[in-house]
């Protein structure tokens, strides 16, 4: 007797998906609804919801607070890309180069970081960028000769400094081994023949390792991209109690949790964080289409 | 020769700066009398006959080794969310690279675009939905929510591109079920991504923070990243327990990278995401 | 109801999968979380150990114990309320308490609390609210706590009465204090006497001022620390004209007049050195700490409650610090006094009668308030007392500042002044925009003036209504 498949070619990738699909509808969408929905709303008391129209969003474009926020949170965008491309990618070449001895140890040992959660590098960070004069940062400021800080209470390039350091500690490992699976791919043979040409090291690295990386280069920034525009670990440790003095150090992604949780006007909160997800759909939009992620190979 | 000199001198301090906090961490645990580290604000002269053992013992007795039920439920959530995650996920990955089908480029769209969402914003229905599924205080409310994330779809799925169809046709042809060809055939032949991903999704487990602050509301529920978090506190922070715990609280994750550690190298870079 | 279904379809689904993947133990957890109601249910294995040892504590002949939670994000306050749960047992054999309690970091705290009053589900039966905080459940007229008129009222006559105003709302008490948190200035007299100022002298705050500039000539010190990232320092003073964020009738008064003078005179002490921004942002940073034993600056204004600190952070400053009232404006001027931190009753407590009985015993009888000073330090509410023998034992504190910390609270007494926290439902947001950004703009950046600053912030609440 010949068994009918439940399980076709036709049908297995929606078996194949539905996880996500269940997911996706679960445990997003829905929630996203109820966001939309309570933006706008207003809570008044503890659970009753009045409706106030556009009240919430116009309330963004007179917010003082957010273009501090914005500023901070595309500072820091900004600063992480281009420390972990460059620093990376430097690294990652080095380490993947044949003259370089123990280059499984050094891989292994800058990965660690990655290891641990932010809570326990905040822990060492938050020390690390203390105010006091004979913090570790400013004893070594000290040592070069100049003026010990206030890091986290300075300005707000200070502030944004402290969190690219925090966050490049911890994810510097995870990117260089995005760039060595790259460089992996880049056949010997071009470096061979572009020597045999008497090309420079510089013009090695500008027409063979570049466009062979170009691929994760974008993987990479795209990823950073995202990662940085809704960074708020690292500030929700740096400040304690998430109190961002000036704005120094205020996220969006900070800024929303706080006006929910700190306010509680989770009204507002929700008119941001919709804010932010058009943002980030465009974004999107815009990646997929120039950087074609997702499309089949060959 | 003077290349190799350069190089391992600045690969060097490179790896003074990842690892000297964790030096610091582990040296500031055993010392047993916290003010004298914080006296001047942040201390950097630590002296050996500080030093003592007394902050970890004291980790293990502490409110009746609440310490040791924060380890277990990490473990355990770490465990099931892994489990979960990678299952699914590379499905999920694996469905979209290798079949064409009615929908594929939405299905696209949405997982791409799950990985933006700053899902720190839907805590409060989120909340309420585990509340109504009754999965609040439990493993599976703090596993389920993300267990499927864009993320881990989109590494399988890259991964998955660089295999080939022609297995699948072949096995086809020989009567072989859609499932069983995944199972089977193609599954193994991914074996690099899921060692690379059991590291990164056990990691994101273990150090995961807000949702399981929002979803465990007894102490005994915490898992060790927020139990470490109580600790902190304006109101006198415990930094005896902190810094002991904190140390304790990485060890696990530093054996399970330590013993995949090649085969997760190799998914990394071997496999990995090609853009 | 259909979403109902589908989750429970999908978890069962998982803990089918994860059976057949994963040893038992981790199956076991995972069938729990998908039939068992999770309170019960997955609960049970975890609590088990506890459970056991806790029922050894309770009279076995007095059958069940009714359980509470606590929470707080004050970690000694549990042991203060486990301990007047030992106490409540005894005195009461047929109806004993069990007290599970909770700490969690304030800001986690606060938030958590939020949700689970929001979703109807999972909030504690007793809990602690910090004072800046108090106001956002205190709007609408969803009553989200149990108003405590009843423990409250009988022994008013004896109370502090602004303290219990603070928590009052539509003409009912929804928490009660721990503390009255006294303002109180903390002089260095070491390094006054190396200046040749007296405490004594300095009543007001211009006295304060030209005492600072001596000192600044003695000894190149500041007098005083102003915080940047706390609101309580200027809070008091502004208190002390008359100043608040909100006036009874919920009104924004956070650009009043007499705010922005305090703010032109901190920054006139800043500018002539005899005052300096607090190193770290706020009191209760190490760097503080550090900066302070290190004989840093002369004084701070604070709390009462703040005696802790110099006890357990800065054991170097015993004896040598001075607590005394702090300086006022002029005769007309008078103490604000806030408190710190509310215990409250939530709605969802299903004992709400017994819960305030055992509440008022712990921190409303005599023999509560008598243990508020001794075991935690804090000046207790019920100033009955203090004149009494209860306040005049030895600790840790008499030891560090002297026999007379008393006399000093009593001598403020009857120029205590309620603030207004449960005005307005803004009052946390207020507080929050002097805490970080205004005092931070106007004394540290200097990038804008008091009335600027000021005025900037009435309009954020106004559109924030």
């Amino acid at each position: 007797m010949k068994k009918k498949r439940l399980i076709t070619q036709k049908t297995a990738p929606y078996f194949f998906c539905a996880p996500f699909l269940i997911s996706f509808f679960l445990f997003l969408l829905y929630p996203m609804i109820s966001m939309v929905y309570t933006s706008f709303h207003k809570l008044e008391g503890i659970s009753k919801y009045r409706y106030v129209g556009l009240s919430n969003y116009e309330r963004l474009l007179t917010d003082p607070h957010i273009g501090a926020a914005i500023r901070n949170s595309l500072g820091f965008t900004v600063g992480i890309i281009l420390v972990n491309v460059v620093l990376a990618l430097l690294l990652a070449v080095l380490l993947n180069n044949r003259l370089t001895p123990c280059r499984n140890v050094f891989r292994t040992a800058i990965y660690i970081p990655a290891l641990t959660s932010i809570i326990v590098a905040g822990i060492f960070f938050r020390l690390f960028f203390g105010s006091n004069v004979d913090t570790p940062l400013n004893l070594l400021m000290r040592f070069f000769g100049a003026e010990p800080k206030e890091w986290l209470y300075d300005t707000a390039l200070t502030g944004i400094v402290a969190l690219v350091f925090t966050s490049t500690w911890r994810w510097l490992g995870t990117n260089i081994l995005y760039f060595l699976s790259a460089l992996q791919t880049i056949p010997p043979e071009l470096y061979d023949a572009a020597y045999v040409d008497g090309a420079s090291a510089w013009q090695r690295f500008r027409h063979v390792t570049l466009p062979g990386v170009k691929p994760i280069l974008i993987f990479v920034v795209t990823i950073l991209t995202y990662g940085g525009l809704r960074m708020f670990g690292e500030s929700y440790v740096l400040w304690p109690n998430s109190k961002t003095p000036g704005d120094i150090g205020l996220t969006i992604v900070l800024y929303i949790y706080r006006t929910a949780f700190g306010q509680f006007d989770m009204g507002y909160a929700s008119a941001m964080s919709v804010a932010l997800f058009v943002l980030l759909m465009i974004l999107n939009v815009v990646y997929i289409k120039f950087l074609r992620i997702g499309k089949k190979e060959g | 020769m003077i290349y190799q000199c350069c190089v391992v001198v600045l690969l060097f301090l490179v790896v003074v700066i990842c690892l000297a906090p964790f030096v610091y961490l582990v040296i500031t645990s055993f010392v047993t009398d916290m003010s004298l580290v914080f006296k001047n604000g942040i201390a950097l002269k630590i002296t050996p006959d500080m030093l003592g053992v007394e902050n970890y013992s004291m980790l293990r007795t502490d409110d009746n080794g609440l310490f040791f039920s924060w380890f277990k439920n990490s473990i355990l959530i770490t465990i099931i969310f892994t489990f979960l995650s990678i299952t699914f996920s590379s499905m999920v990955g694996y469905g979209v690279a290798m079949y064409d089908f009615k929908g594929r480029k939405i299905i696209l769209v949405l997982i791409l675009s799950t990985m933006m969402i700053p899902v720190e914003t839907l805590m409060i229905p989120l909340y309420n939905e585990m509340s109504q599924f009754q999965l609040l205080n439990s493993y599976m409310g703090v596993v389920l929510p993300f267990a499927v994330s864009g993320f881990t779809i989109y590494f399988f799925l890259q991964y998955a591109q660089t295999l080939s169809s022609d297995y699948m046709d072949a096995a086809r042809i020989d009567g072989c079920g859609e499932v069983r060809i995944y199972l089977h055939i193609m599954a193994p032949l991914m074996k690099p991504a899921f060692t690379s991903m059991i590291i990164l999704q056990a990691t994101t487990s273990w150090n995961d923070f807000l949702w399981p602050l929002i979803v465990m509301s007894k102490n005994v529920n915490f898992t060790l990243t927020v139990g470490l978090q109580t600790y902190l506190s304006p109101y006198g922070n415990n930094y005896n327990l902190l810094f002991a715990g904190a140390v304790v609280s990485v060890i696990p994750i530093m054996i399970l990278f330590f013993l995949c550690q090649k085969l997760f190298m190799e998914g990394m870079i071997m496999g990995g995401i090609k853009g | 109801m259909k979403r109902r279904i589908v989750a429970m379809l999908l978890s069962s689904a998982l803990a089918v999968s994860l059976l057949g993947g994963c040893g038992g133990s981790t199956a076991g957890e995972a069938d729990n979380a998908g039939s068992a109601p999770a309170e019960a249910g997955s609960q049970e294995e975890t609590d088990a150990p506890e459970e056991s040892q806790e029922s050894q504590n309770v009279d076995a002949s007095t059958g069940e114990a009714t359980q509470l939670t606590f929470w707080t994000y004050v970690e000694q306050h549990t042991e203060f309320m486990q301990d007047a749960v030992t106490v409540w047992n005894e005195k009461h054999p047929d109806e004993t308490i069990e007290l599970q309690t909770e700490t969690y970091p304030t800001e986690d705290m606060h938030s958590k609390l939020l949700i689970t009053l929001q979703s109807g589900d999972g909030a504690p039966d007793i809990v602690d609210v910090n004072v800046a905080r108090f106001s956002d459940f205190m709007q609408g007229d969803t009553e989200v706590f149990v108003p405590l008129n009843d423990i409250i009222e009988p022994e008013k006559q004896s109370f502090l009465e602004p303290v219990l105003d603070i928590y009052k709302y539509n003409g009912n008490y929804y928490g009660i204090e721990y503390h009255v948190g006294a303002p109180i200035m903390f002089y260095n007299t070491e390094i006054l006497d190396q200046a040749g100022v007296k405490v004594e002298d300095i009543v007001t705050w211009e006295d304060l001022h030209d005492a600072g500039k001596k000192v600044l000539e003695a000894t190149g010190k500041p007098i005083i620390t102003f915080e940047v990232n706390d609101s309580w320092s200027y809070y008091i003073m502004a208190g002390e004209k008359g100043g608040d964020y909100f006036d009874e009738d919920g009104n924004c008064i956070i650009n009043s007049k007499e705010n922005a003078e305090v703010l032109d005179f901190m920054l006139s002490m800043i500018e002539d050195g005899t005052a300096v921004t607090t190193p770290g942002g706020g009191f209760h940073t190490e760097e503080y700490y550090g900066y302070m034993s290190q004989g840093g600056a002369a004084s701070m204004l604070e709390c009462l409650w703040y005696m802790g600190r110099f006890t357990d952070y800065m054991p170097e400053l015993s004896g040598k610090i001075q607590v005394a009232a702090p300086p006022v404006w002029d005769e007309s001027s008078v103490y604000p006094v806030f408190g710190g931190t509310a215990t409250s009753i939530t709605t969802q407590c299903e004992s709400p009668d017994l819960a305030s009985r055992f509440l008022a015993e712990a921190k409303i009888s005599a023999e509560g308030a008598g243990k508020i000073w001794n075991v935690l330090g804090f000046d207790p509410l019920r100033w009955d007392i203090w004149e009494t023998d209860v306040m005049k034992t030895q600790n840790k504190y008499t030891d560090y500042f002297g026999m007379d910390i008393f006399d000093v609270v009593l001598g403020m007494k009857d120029k205590f002044h309620p603030s207004n926290i449960t005005a307005s439902p803004q009052f946390s947001l207020a507080n929050s925009l002097i805490a970080t950004d205004i005092l931070f703009r106007v004394l540290n950046e200097k990038s804008a003036s008091p009335e600027e600053a000021l005025s900037n912030a009435a309009a954020e609440i106004e559109s924030a209504k």
